[in-house]
């Protein structure tokens, strides 16, 4: 179990479109080595959540602070810097650019930690089977490979955190299997994970704890094996609270 | 045969023009959704930041490079103060900032400088013309040819080589997750206004030495033809640009070489209707518009 | 903004410097000017103005026409527009103009001049050359420039003189200017002997040239000459790159070249030979005129364009004189009957004329940067083709 200080620190954060409240008052805190699952129904709120804290939806309330420093109204790209990233819900690889361009642009946010562009061996190694296709348009690739190129793309930067959304999102599940492989062995290695996830089972098979989201609002908290066990966690799927 | 190949060779190089202003806009739109009409008015720009130059006894190499930074500066310039305040507005509302733009640069050069052509005398490198056995090529047609060449290959050297240039082609897919990947984006707009303002300097250069004046509204033509370009190439597709433009060059100068006399009127009209034809065939361009995510 | 704000401007200052006349109205003669002060029309239309506004000063430095009765010049843009031509000259006949000044172009000084037309108010263009136009408007327009054909027949004729037996004509059919003057020009060097080896048209504005320049390097033989009526922008573009492919064949324009742009294109405009209202010769009125001018508007004048506008006012105050009046019928039969006025660029004679002045057409040759005087010409009336000719 990781014990350390809290990498990443949401504090009563509201995301609202317009009249629409996505996220009401949603507090949380990942420390440093820790695998934090959200759970969910559809429209509860995650992916907003997530957006809004590398401030890419509107927030409307609420402080983000990660390693110590105040990023709620940092941009995008210095919060990148900053070395938080995340990995899109639909993968969002750039799919007319080849895998190893998509791989180039991921170091840009991590030159400060020594990231490289050309040092792409790394992730060659975690996914062969992106080693094979370098050259190829990106958009070519498949579901799961597209996958396997948005993480590695986010790990090209050398983050310290990473935010993850629906990585089993349309995935056949042998190809979710293995997302969920290479996902237990970035654990493994000691990387801060904030994982978005419908699929109960997977997201707390990998967690340290979890927290349930619905309508915009944490409706439930505990370690994996706790929420695991709780008959209530069914509720938040079907709306109840 | 040998006046084919000449007309050819016209059309080349009115293409490549067109080209290297419709490249410009295609970087611009596929990354903000923004049609800048203000981007032929850099051309016009650059020329009198060339008479300038000129007037003040300075060598013409030197005049022409002052013209494209000028141009560059000027582009990015626009960007600051008239789009980046706009920037993820509608695309009507960017398009109408641009006209403004243009209005205010032609009103500009109307008070500040002449209502009235100035002349721009090239050196005699660009007259004259080159006998090359099967046809005769004018030196200023085979100048633009080579330098809309060298500059699409640079253009390119950047837009698939530096990280900041994969940067440029990776915002116009997705924005945010470029972003994301930790690129500015303030600096990544600004530079693609820049390489889109050396380009429509480049051009501008090009059109002057054919064109021998310039005036507060030298640029309002080209960019028109350069936005058809754009079109024809498929809206932010940057290869579809560079296509759209050769393709209306050509058809411009073959239609006016070989219309029979009494059709010449309708010439604009027959060219304007083939890009029609073209679109109602090939509603996204030659080159789809899958780069354009907005 | 341009109307109303900086050539508005204009306008306040002229008037304030006859404030005297405005309390009295019928002392006053009310002349307005509609100009391209912007877009296409401005190297023509600026000058022209400014060459009004060195005949008003004059005037009214004297007193007035006659000694008594100052003109107030109200000035408008049309920016080269012609619907915007027909708008303001209502506003203007709604002001209560007396006499219209209409642009430098024949479209829309058939628009403004049917304003005036319906008011009553004699209008004169400042140097649309088009010789049917008064014809077209009716009795209260007139003309003030060496007419199209006039200046075609004086082309032909040195074409001839110079020996030119073969010509190829650049014509544009969007204005009567660029398409009637070279046809004009076709039927006089046809009625002398010359050979017309092709014509093609060209676009107003469109720049590349390269197409007809190819055309004619593409010709059996080349030409003796090219002749063109094209101007600014068109007329550098077309020359420059006819230069550019190595084609040296001489070339004729008319006064819609006579612009510092021509001078300004350096070697490449040599030789070039066009048509205007007049030459300053040393000593002669226009070189006066042109140091007046330069007095008034501390700069040097750009063209002949200068001279016709003071032309114009000279015309007209003559024929207010004349009259006796500033009421429109009397001031238009006064004018029909003007002889002999004298004018910066020699004497102007209306009469017998049906609103067409008749005057001298001066020939000039740029020659190392500067222009030379070929000579001044008032062309035996055989060689002048008729308005209606060369017409398809």
């Amino acid at each position: 179990m990781a014990n350390g200080a809290p990498l990443l620190e949401v504090s009563d954060l509201n995301v609202a479109y317009g009249a629409v409240r996505a996220v009401r008052g949603v507090s949380l805190s990942v420390a440093e080595g820790e695998v934090v699952s959200l759970l969910g129904a559809n429209g509860a709120g995650k992916s907003s959540l997530l957006n809004a804290i590398m401030r890419l939806a509107p927030k409307t309330g609420g402080r983000v602070t990660f390693d110590g420093r105040d990023i709620t109204d940092m941009d995008p790209e210095r919060i990148a810097a900053a070395g938080l990233t995340i990995v899109f819900e639909g993968r969002r690889v750039f799919p007319k650019l080849s895998v190893s361009e998509n791989l180039l642009l991921g170091a840009l946010a991590g030159r400060r930690r020594g990231a490289n562009g050309r040092d792409q061996g790394r992730i060659y190694e975690m996914f062969p089977a992106l080693a094979d296709r370098q050259s190829q348009l990106a958009g070519t690739l498949s579901g799961g490979e597209q996958q396997m190129l948005a993480i590695g793309r986010a790990l090209m930067s050398k983050p310290k955190m990473v935010l993850m959304d629906e990585p089993s999102l349309g995935l056949a599940p042998k190809i979710v299997d293995e997302v969920f492989e290479r996902i237990e062995r970035l654990k493994a290695e000691g990387m801060t994970m904030l994982i978005v996830e419908q699929n109960v089972a997977m997201g707390l098979s990998v967690a340290d704890r979890g927290l349930v989201l619905s309508s915009g609002q944490v409706v439930q908290q505990g370690t994996a094996a706790e929420l695991a066990a709780s008959d209530s966690l069914t509720d938040a799927y079907v709306g109840g609270s | 045969m040998d006046i084919f190949l000449q007309q050819l060779v016209n059309g080349l190089s009115l293409g490549g023009t067109y080209a290297l202003l419709a490249i410009g806009l295609a970087i611009i739109y596929s990354i903000m959704g923004l049609i800048n009409f203000a981007h032929g008015d850099l051309m016009t720009l650059t020329g009198y930041a060339m008479i300038g130059v000129v007037a003040l006894g300075l060598p013409f190499p030197v005049a022409i490079l002052c013209g494209l930074v000028a141009a560059t500066l000027a582009a990015m310039a626009m960007e600051r103060i008239a789009f980046r305040p706009l920037r993820g507005a509608s695309g009507a509302s960017m398009l109408l900032s641009s006209l403004a733009v243009s209005t205010v640069l032609h009103i500009a050069f109307q008070v500040l400088i002449s209502a009235r052509p100035q002349a721009l005398p090239f050196p005699p490198m660009f007259s004259g013309a080159m006998d090359l056995g099967f046809a005769r090529i004018g030196n200023i047609q085979a100048i633009s040819i080579v330098v809309a060449v060298l500059a699409l290959i640079v253009v390119n050297a950047i837009l698939y080589r530096l990280p900041l240039g994969i940067a440029i082609r990776a915002a116009a897919q997705d924005f945010d997750a470029t972003r994301v990947m930790g690129v500015q984006a303030n600096r990544l707009i600004s530079l693609a206004f820049g390489l889109s303002g050396v380009l429509a300097g480049i051009a501008g250069v090009l059109w002057i030495a054919q064109r021998g004046s310039v005036d507060p509204a030298l640029g309002f033509n080209p960019v028109i033809k350069a936005f058809i370009a754009v079109t024809l190439g498929g809206l932010g597709s940057l290869q579809g640009a560079v296509l759209g433009g050769l393709f209306l060059g050509l058809l411009e100068v073959f239609l006016r070489a070989y219309l029979p006399e009494d059709t010449l009127p309708y010439r604009e009209a027959v060219a304007l209707t083939l890009v029609v034809f073209v679109l109602l065939f090939r509603p996204q361009g030659f080159m789809g518009k899958s780069e354009a995510v907005r | 903004m341009t109307k109303n704000g900086l050539f508005g401007a204009l306008a306040l200052t002229t008037a304030l410097t006859s404030a005297a006349g405005i309390a009295a109205a019928e002392d006053t003669l009310k002349l307005g000017y509609i100009g391209g002060l912007t877009g296409y029309l401005a190297p023509y239309d600026q000058p022209s103005l400014a060459g009004v506004e060195v005949a008003v000063d004059e005037i009214n430095k004297a007193g007035g026409i006659g000694g008594t009765m100052p003109i107030e010049l109200i000035v408008r843009d049309m920016r080269s527009e012609t619907a915007q031509a027909f708008v303001v000259a209502q506003e203007l006949v709604d002001e209560g103009i007396d006499v219209l000044i209409t642009p430098c172009d024949v479209d829309p000084s058939i628009a403004a001049g049917q304003v005036a037309q319906a008011a009553e108010v004699p209008a004169v263009t400042s140097c649309a050359s088009t010789p049917t136009l008064p014809g077209v408007v009716g009795d209260y327009m007139f003309s003030n420039y060496p007419a199209d054909n006039l200046q075609a027949a004086v082309l032909a004729q040195y074409a001839t003189e110079q020996g030119y037996k073969t010509a190829y004509v650049l014509l544009s059919p969007e204005t009567p200017y660029t398409e009637r003057l070279p046809e004009y020009f076709m039927v006089a060097f046809e009625a002398m002997g010359g050979k017309i080896l092709g014509v093609t048209e060209y676009s107003m504005g469109q720049q590349d040239f390269s197409a007809e320049v190819t055309k004619i390097s593409g010709l059996d033989a080349l030409p003796d000459v090219i002749m063109t009526a094209a101007y600014e922008p068109d007329f550098p573009a077309f020359l420059t790159q006819l230069r550019n492919a190595g084609i040296d064949t001489p070339v004729l324009g008319s006064d819609g070249i006579d612009s510092p742009t021509t001078l300004g294109l350096g070697p490449i405009a040599e030789g070039v030979v066009f048509t205007n209202a007049g030459y300053a010769d040393e000593g002669s009125d226009l070189a006066a005129f042109y140091d007046a001018f330069e007095t008034f508007h501390g700069s040097a004048a750009e063209s002949a364009f200068t001279a016709t506008g003071y032309d114009i006012v000279k015309v007209i105050a003559q024929a207010v004189q004349d009259a006796g009046s500033t009421d429109g019928p009397a001031i238009r039969d006064a004018w029909d009957a003007v002889k002999d006025v004298p004018g910066a660029t020699g004497t102007i004679t209306f009469a017998g004329g049906n609103r067409v002045p008749l005057r001298a057409v001066a020939l000039n040759k740029v020659t190392g940067g500067e222009l030379d005087h070929v000579g001044t010409f008032v062309p035996d009336a055989a060689s002048v083709p008729g308005p209606d000719e060369g017409d398809h």
